[in-house]
């Protein structure tokens, strides 16, 4: 083993780490610093292979991939002052390197998540902020439906039960809109649109003047009562649903009644035409006969009571019951006494 | 170091000489080594200058293949039928390459594979508020699947919780815009699709390269706690439908029987006018005849006619004959008990059938019943 052999041997190694050393590549997820002396030298390096000065240039990654991130559930207060448990989520990214590297990555780690676990931290803060202001701002029915009004199915308004208050605010209960006439509302109309729109454009450049974060999006995901309200939700939507089944109850019996008089009313019309008919058919019958019977007797008038007379003789006696005390005089009895008649 | 290999040099051929001068002194370097260790195993103080004097080629190009055929080992990766892969090279994405077997050139490119047939799913089961500030539960399915492997692959970094996130935010949007009563019966396939229509929305603006195929919902019902409540009022509807029905079915009898009964009113009305334009005219005819014969023999007939009526009155019934002129106005008639005589000796039976010329009798059979029938229409008139 000579000397020389060995010096070369070494020679070589360090050429090779000096030439791996010599050129980096930054991949399609990244943006990177070059920092030299840890001053940047270098800012928002795309992604491509790039050379250094080996040993000397540092090269800092930043992970420049849109990224969620989710807030922790907070409890916020609307304008009724309402606690409200609301959970939301962030999309961002690193936009202007130089100055998350400074901010974020300042004296820290140069490591990618650890940059990313601080500037999520700091975003927590901003925008916990923000949306707590913008909910002091806006109603329980805002944030929850985006409207002003309460929806409600087809219900009278004066029926619509009061909404449930946390025991603190009694602020009036908000008017109530039918869903039927509730169209979809617009995305400039809809209050969580506009919550979502104002935070994001009050922070936009805050943040990236701050930390050279790029805000997305930031959308609440649960707008839910504190569970010590939740059981008055339950008592009032128990409420509202016995007040609906007894609704459908009398209204069945309504119907039901309804329909009942109408058939009611019904017979006793027909039966009662039918009567008119039957009456005035009759009177035909009877005034028809009563003519034919007046054309006839007309004929002889004194023969007809004669006729008549003796029908109705036959008919009104001669039942068998009938005890007849007589004086024996009169034209039948004209010869029980003489044959002569006289 | 396998750049430094000869066999390494056909990856230079893309980067057309743009980083060659890092490699130049890459194969001498290696000759030193070969030679040095040689010199340490044979112990022969060979020069540096031999240039592989005593290093049989043999070796160094069977060492050579055997690097290249690493290399091309190192280079080769399948992509599986379901999957797609990204090839970046420099860091760029250079090629998006499907299925079988590929090349890419290390450690210039490097590949990133992704599943793009496989369909995910992400299953949410949550509580949430409706736009009438009522509590529903809602369980559903997202199915999705990567279909842009560059933005999923190199635009995000956590796809899937985005997906998450925006499923949540986007069902409890819809939901938020529905009374209870629309998410739990009437209006379940709206909510569905704009579901779906958002959560794509919001995938595409964070460009997530996700496609989502369906959104599956399972269920939606009214919390554990009021879920008697609610099905209370599905009883209820059911009720109020079984009124009206049973209502309906009460009409359906009293109608018709109604009808029934105008109808028999009308038919016996016209029968009673048929009857009595049948017997008036039967009638006055039987008595025209009679009078055209009266007017021939008016004095017999009449004598006659009067005769014999009261012929069959008298004969059909007792008579008791008083003859006043000359007698005392006290007379003692013991009517009653002669009524009671009569009727328990049954005498009074009808003469009619004895009479002689019944042709010409005035008694008609008819009008015994003309009385009957109308009794009849009045018993009717008074049981209504």
């Amino acid at each position: 083993m000579s000397g020389k052999s060995l010096a070369s041997l070494i020679a070589v190694i360090f050429l090779g780490v000096l030439a791996l050393d010599s050129y980096y590549i930054v991949t399609a997820t990244e943006r990177a610093v070059l920092k030299r002396f840890q001053q940047i030298v270098q800012t928002d390096i795309q992604p491509d292979i790039h050379f250094k000065v080996p040993f000397v240039d540092q090269v800092v990654r930043v992970d420049a991939r849109y990224t969620a991130y989710e807030l922790p559930p907070q409890s916020y207060l609307t304008s009724e002052r309402k606690p409200m448990d609301v959970s939301s989520f962030v999309i961002w990214r690193v936009q202007d390197v130089q100055r998350y590297v400074t901010v974020i990555g300042g004296g820290a780690a140069n490591n990618s998540e650890r940059m990313r676990e601080i500037a999520q931290q700091r975003l927590n803060v901003r925008v916990a902020e923000r949306l707590r202001n913008e909910f002091a701002q806006k109603t329980v029915q805002e944030v929850v439906a985006g409207r002003k009004e309460v929806l409600a199915d087809g219900v009278r308004p004066d029926l619509v039960v009061p909404e449930v208050g946390d025991g603190s605010g009694d602020a009036p209960p908000p008017p109530v809109i039918r869903a039927e006439d509730a169209g979809e509302l617009k995305p400039s109309e809809d209050a969580r649109e506009l919550l979502m729109v104002n935070v994001v454009q009050d922070l936009k450049d805050e943040l990236l003047e701050d930390f050279g974060i790029e805000l997305i999006d930031i959308r609440v995901k649960q707008v839910d009562w504190p569970d010590e309200v939740r059981s008055r939700v339950f008592d009032r939507m128990r409420a509202e649903r016995a007040r609906d089944a007894a609704r459908h109850r009398s209204e069945g019996r309504e119907g039901a009644e309804k329909i009942r008089a109408a058939a009611e009313r019904e017979r006793t019309v027909l039966l009662a035409e039918a009567y008119r008919d039957s009456e005035l058919i009759r009177g035909d019958g009877d005034a028809e006969s009563a003519a034919i019977y007046a054309r006839m007797y007309n004929q002889d008038r004194e023969f007809f009571s004669f006729y008549r007379s003796l029908q109705a003789y036959r008919h009104s006696f001669g039942e068998g019951k009938d005890l007849m005390v007589l004086a024996p005089d009169g034209e039948f009895f004209r010869y029980l006494k003489s044959p002569t008649g006289k | 170091m396998a750049w430094n290999e000869p066999g390494g040099n056909k990856p230079r051929d893309p980067w057309g000489g743009g980083s060659g001068g890092k490699n130049t002194q890459g194969p001498p370097d290696l000759d030193e080594v070969f030679k040095n260790l040689k010199q340490k195993f044979t112990g022969g103080g060979g020069g540096s200058q031999g240039s592989g004097a005593g290093f049989p080629k043999a070796t160094l190009g069977l060492v050579a293949a055997l690097l290249a055929v690493l290399y091309l080992f190192w280079a080769a990766f399948q992509v599986d039928a379901a999957e797609q892969a990204v090839v970046l090279r420099f860091g760029k994405l250079h090629r998006v390459v499907d299925s079988g077997l590929n090349w890419h050139l290390p450690p210039f490119e490097q590949y990133r594979k992704v599943n793009v047939t496989q369909v995910r799913s992400h299953r949410v089961s949550e509580e949430m508020l409706t736009g009438d500030t009522n509590i529903v539960g809602v369980t559903l399915e997202v199915q999705y699947r990567v279909f842009d492997p560059e933005a999923y692959l190199l635009k995000v970094a956590n796809a899937d919780s985005m997906l998450r996130n925006a499923t949540e935010s986007a069902l409890r949007h819809v939901a938020g815009s529905k009374t209870i009563n629309a998410v739990l019966s009437t209006e379940r396939e709206e909510l569905r699709v704009a579901v779906q229509h958002r959560l794509q929305h919001y995938l595409d603006e964070y460009s997530t390269g996700l496609l989502v195929q369906a959104v599956v919902l399972d269920s939606t019902e009214a919390p554990a706690a009021v879920r008697d409540a609610f099905q209370d009022v599905t009883r209820a509807r059911e009720d109020e439908d079984r009124f009206k029905k049973e209502a309906e079915a009460y009409a359906n009898s009293l109608i018709p029987e109604a009808r029934g009964r105008a109808q028999r009113l009308r038919e016996e009305a016209q029968a009673y006018r048929a009857e009595s334009v049948d017997r008036a005219e039967g009638e006055a005819e039987r008595f025209g005849k009679l009078l055209t014969e009266y007017r021939r023999a008016p004095e017999v007939t009449r004598e006659r006619l009067y005769l014999e009526t009261l012929e069959a009155v008298f004969g059909n019934s007792s008579k008791v004959l008083v003859d006043s002129e000359g007698s005392n106005n006290m007379m003692y008639l013991p009517l009653d008990q002669l009524m009671r005589e009569r009727a328990a000796s049954g005498t009074g039976s009808n003469a009619d059938s004895s009479a002689p010329r019944a042709q010409t009798s005035t008694d008609s059979p008819a009008t015994s019943q003309a009385p009957a029938s109308r009794s009849l229409y009045n018993r009717q008139r008074e049981a209504r």
